[in-house]
């Protein structure tokens, strides 16, 4: 699922959780929608569960955006997620935000 | 070179039990270990030895060298594969597979098991010896004098019994026995003149009267220190002293001393004269008593010097730390003590024997009988394990056949007899053997039927026959069995209309309540029969016996997956039903914690351990443990040591490697194992607040 508002494109991610299970499959279909993509949101909300694979996956997203000059932010965490996010220290690398409007807005400023 | 001269030599000083296991492994293990190439090294008492080389592993060396990683901590914890100790009693015993096998074979596997077995069953016998040699030398006194009961008559002539068997206990032994009569002491001696009366108060003897405490005293110097030390006991090197007590007084002591310098006495001893000690005060008591004619007085000494000896000699302590079998055993005196007895032996911790027993007659003599039938038992067995040769414990029958060829010539001359039961509690076996003397039948209940039924025997009671052979039978035993023994006193009581309580009563007792456990089942019968009574006192003792193999643990929630990593939501899903089943008072951010652990640790399995494939078994289990929960998670694949993961990159700039970090976060204890059989557990245990769930769920 695939927004876009101006210059900003946000993906909603799939599914209910990203895991080791599917976080091969995730990486495989996401990096290639990303090229051409410079301003990126992740619409999180429907994640129920992330694990450390998962997170591994939103991480080389951020890393092929911001070495492509583009940018990523997240959105719409719910709270475990949120919480492995934490615990691994990545909220220090990643933006995140409440909602996708919040990061809309982060964007536009 | 010889096996033998490799394994003499780097041992100097190792022990009895030690060598016989070096023994048993050279026989059993060297030859098999040197003919398939097995590493195989010993660590014992002295400096650890390599009994076979191998050429698997890093640690390896020739025959009498050191092997270096027995140098360090356990080798279960090392990176060596095939590696492992076998705990031995005595030692370690270090196995390394030859390089051309993946890991030991099974032969070797059996041999193994064989000689930790061994070990441990030797282990066992020489505890057992122990604790039966302290039981039955105390009670062997309170034999020989019960028997001498029917024949002497005077009271002079029991207390010149008791001294005589005093100074007999060992060579070189002096003995006193002062009785006191108005503040003084007269002295009835053996291997002692030149004692008169004289008063008690003062002296080392007086302050153990006073104190009502035994008194061991080791080392010439120390005795020849006190300062009110008695003038006999100037030259003693050892010396032990027992108080004559009865309910109300003291009215004596018992004095032993050597004037050698050896053999030191101990706790053992000091049980010994106690129990002379208290043959002493009966014998002065009653005749106190019978000289004054105080009759109801004396019913009422005679009772409670019997339930003294009832405790002290006929009811034998309950075993701890049976971690299968649970027992209670509870005994109530009557007016008349008519001589029940029990007592409980361990041969090893799935393993128990139970003696019930019940002396035909009433009062005094018949406890003594009583006591004398159960030191007959014990030195039967204590003969017969010192005489079978290792490892093999004597059968029920053979302890029966050969107590009774010990007492059955006293008890017909006494026109005595006991019935009595001996049942051995074998979990290794899964069975319960069985000899009944012609006593009460055992009430036995078994969850499987759900119903009770009585266990009756053929043979005849101790001491009616002189040639009788004891017939054994054997039951299958199963968790939840429930075996229950008891005095006629039980069955044979009576309500106020004159019916007795009988066996189908006790029965139906018994299989209504068979899951309170032991103790309360005990509790809730006699509470059955005194209701039943309509009165407190009966005319009987009363003996109750209960022993109950634990019921199976209900199997933890458990869950099989194949290593494929779409099963992760499964794992997922398990964590949190088995936090809702078993620790209901964790709260949701506990619950994200120990799916988002378990996850990651299964994960890590099938990505590390099973190199990715997906077709490999993975079991989960999770337990409670009071307010910790575990979750468990075994799997085949290769083991695992997290000291060599890498750490996790904080930096964003590494995709993997968070899982341990995770993990370590979100649970307080994290351990990894592997079984005999190269099964690799990790288990994670999490402290759950306000949780106390009790049991596995």
């Amino acid at each position: 699922m695939l927004e876009t508002v101006e210059t900003v494109t946000i993906f909603h991610l799939p599914g209910e959780s990203l895991d080791a299970g599917n976080a091969k499959e995730f990486k495989r279909d996401i990096l290639p929608a990303l090229t051409g993509h410079s301003q990126v949101i992740f619409e999180m909300s429907g994640l129920k569960f992330v694990d450390s694979s998962g997170l591994g996956t939103i991480l080389s997203a951020l890393r092929q955006l911001n070495a492509n000059g583009g940018d990523l932010k997240l959105a719409g965490m719910q709270k475990p997620v949120r919480a492995l996010f934490e615990l691994v220290r990545m909220h220090r690398i990643f933006d995140i935000y409440n909602t996708r409007d919040e990061a809309l807005a982060a964007f536009q400023q | 070179m010889k096996p033998s001269s490799m394994i003499a030599s780097p041992i100097p000083e190792s022990s009895p039990a030690e060598q016989r296991l070096l023994a048993e492994i050279e026989r059993l293990l060297v030859p098999f270990a040197r003919a398939t190439g097995t590493g195989l090294a010993y660590c014992g008492s002295a400096a650890p030895v390599w009994l076979a080389g191998c050429d698997a592993c890093p640690c390896s060396r020739r025959p009498g060298e050191t092997p270096a990683c027995l140098a360090g901590p356990s080798p279960s914890s090392r990176t060596e594969r095939d590696c492992r100790a076998l705990s031995c009693e005595t030692g370690r015993l270090l196995v390394c597979a030859p390089a051309s096998q993946p890991g030991l074979s099974d032969a070797m596997e059996q041999l193994l098991a064989t000689i930790d077995r061994q070990s441990a069953l030797e282990q066992q016998e020489e505890q057992l010896l122990d604790e039966l040699s302290a039981s039955w030398e105390s009670l062997e006194a309170v034999y020989e004098i019960s028997s001498d009961l029917g024949l002497l008559t005077t009271p002079e002539e029991l207390l010149e019994r008791i001294i005589y068997r005093a100074a007999a206990y060992r060579t070189g032994l002096k003995a006193v026995l002062w009785l006191e009569r108005d503040g003084i002491g007269h002295p009835l001696t053996q291997g002692v003149t030149g004692l008169a009366p004289r008063p008690m108060k003062n002296g080392l003897i007086g302050q153990v009267m006073a104190e009502r405490n035994g008194l061991i005293l080791n080392g010439g110097d120390r005795i020849a220190s006190h300062p009110h030390l008695e003038e006999e006991l100037r030259g003693a090197s050892n010396l032990a002293v027992a108080p004559l007590t009865t309910r109300q007084h003291i009215v004596g002591a018992l004095v032993v001393w050597q004037e050698e310098a050896n053999g030191e006495f101990d706790s053992h001893d000091m049980r010994f004269l106690s129990a002379l000690a208290l043959q002493a005060a009966m014998v002065i008591e009653n005749d106190r008593l019978h000289r004054a004619e105080l009759e109801s007085e004396r019913l009422r000494q005679e009772i409670e010097i019997g339930s003294k000896i009832q405790q002290i000699l006929l009811h034998g302590q309950i075993p701890k730390a049976f971690p299968r079998i649970e027992v209670a055993a509870l005994s109530i005196p009557s007016r008349m003590i008519d001589g029940d007895f029990y007592d409980f032996i361990k041969p090893h911790e799935e393993c128990l024997d139970v003696i019930c027993g019940d002396v035909m007659g009433k009062g005094i003599p018949a406890a003594l009988v009583g006591a004398a039938t159960k030191s007959a038992f014990l030195r039967a067995l204590s003969q017969l394990l010192s005489t079978k040769g290792l490892w093999r414990l004597p059968e029920p029958h053979e302890i029966v056949s050969r107590a009774h060829d010990e007492v059955v010539n006293q008890l017909i001359a006494l026109e005595s007899f006991v019935t009595l039961c001996y049942a051995r509690f074998d979990l290794t076996m899964h069975q319960v053997q069985i000899v009944d003397c012609g006593h009460t039948a055992t009430v036995r209940y078994r969850p499987e039927t759900g119903a009770c039924d009585l266990l009756k025997g053929v043979n005849l009671p101790i001491g009616f026959y002189e040639d009788e052979v004891y017939e054994q039978r054997a039951y299958p035993l199963a968790p939840g069995d429930l075996y229950f023994f008891y005095s006629d006193g039980l069955t044979e009581a009576s309500d106020e209309a004159g019916e007795a309580f009988g066996e189908a009563r006790l029965m139906e007792i018994v299989r209504r309540n068979h899951d309170l456990g032991p103790e309360a089942l005990i509790a809730e019968m006699h509470r059955e029969l005194i209701e039943f009574a309509g009165r407190e006192a009966l005319g009987d003792d009363l003996t109750y016996v209960a022993v109950r193999v634990l019921p199976a643990a209900a199997p933890s929630t458990g869950l099989q997956i194949l290593s494929d990593p779409r099963n992760l939501g499964r794992c997922r899903q398990f964590a949190r039903e088995a936090c809702q089943a078993l620790a209901p008072a964790a709260g949701e951010e506990i619950v994200s914690e120990l799916e988002l652990a378990i996850n990651e640790a299964v994960a890590n399995v099938m990505e590390h351990a099973y190199q990715e494939r997906e077709d490999q078994p993975i079991h989960l289990t999770a337990a409670i443990e009071k307010d910790r929960i575990a979750f468990r998670i075994c799997h085949q694949g290769r083991s695992f040591d997290p000291a060599t993961a890498p750490p996790p990159a904080f930096d964003g700039s590494k995709d993997g490697g968070f899982g341990l970090f995770i993990i370590a976060h979100l649970v307080d204890e994290i351990t990894y194992d592997t079984d005999a059989q190269g099964r690799h557990t990790v288990t994670m245990i999490k402290t759950i607040p306000g949780g106390n769930h009790g049991s596995n769920a």
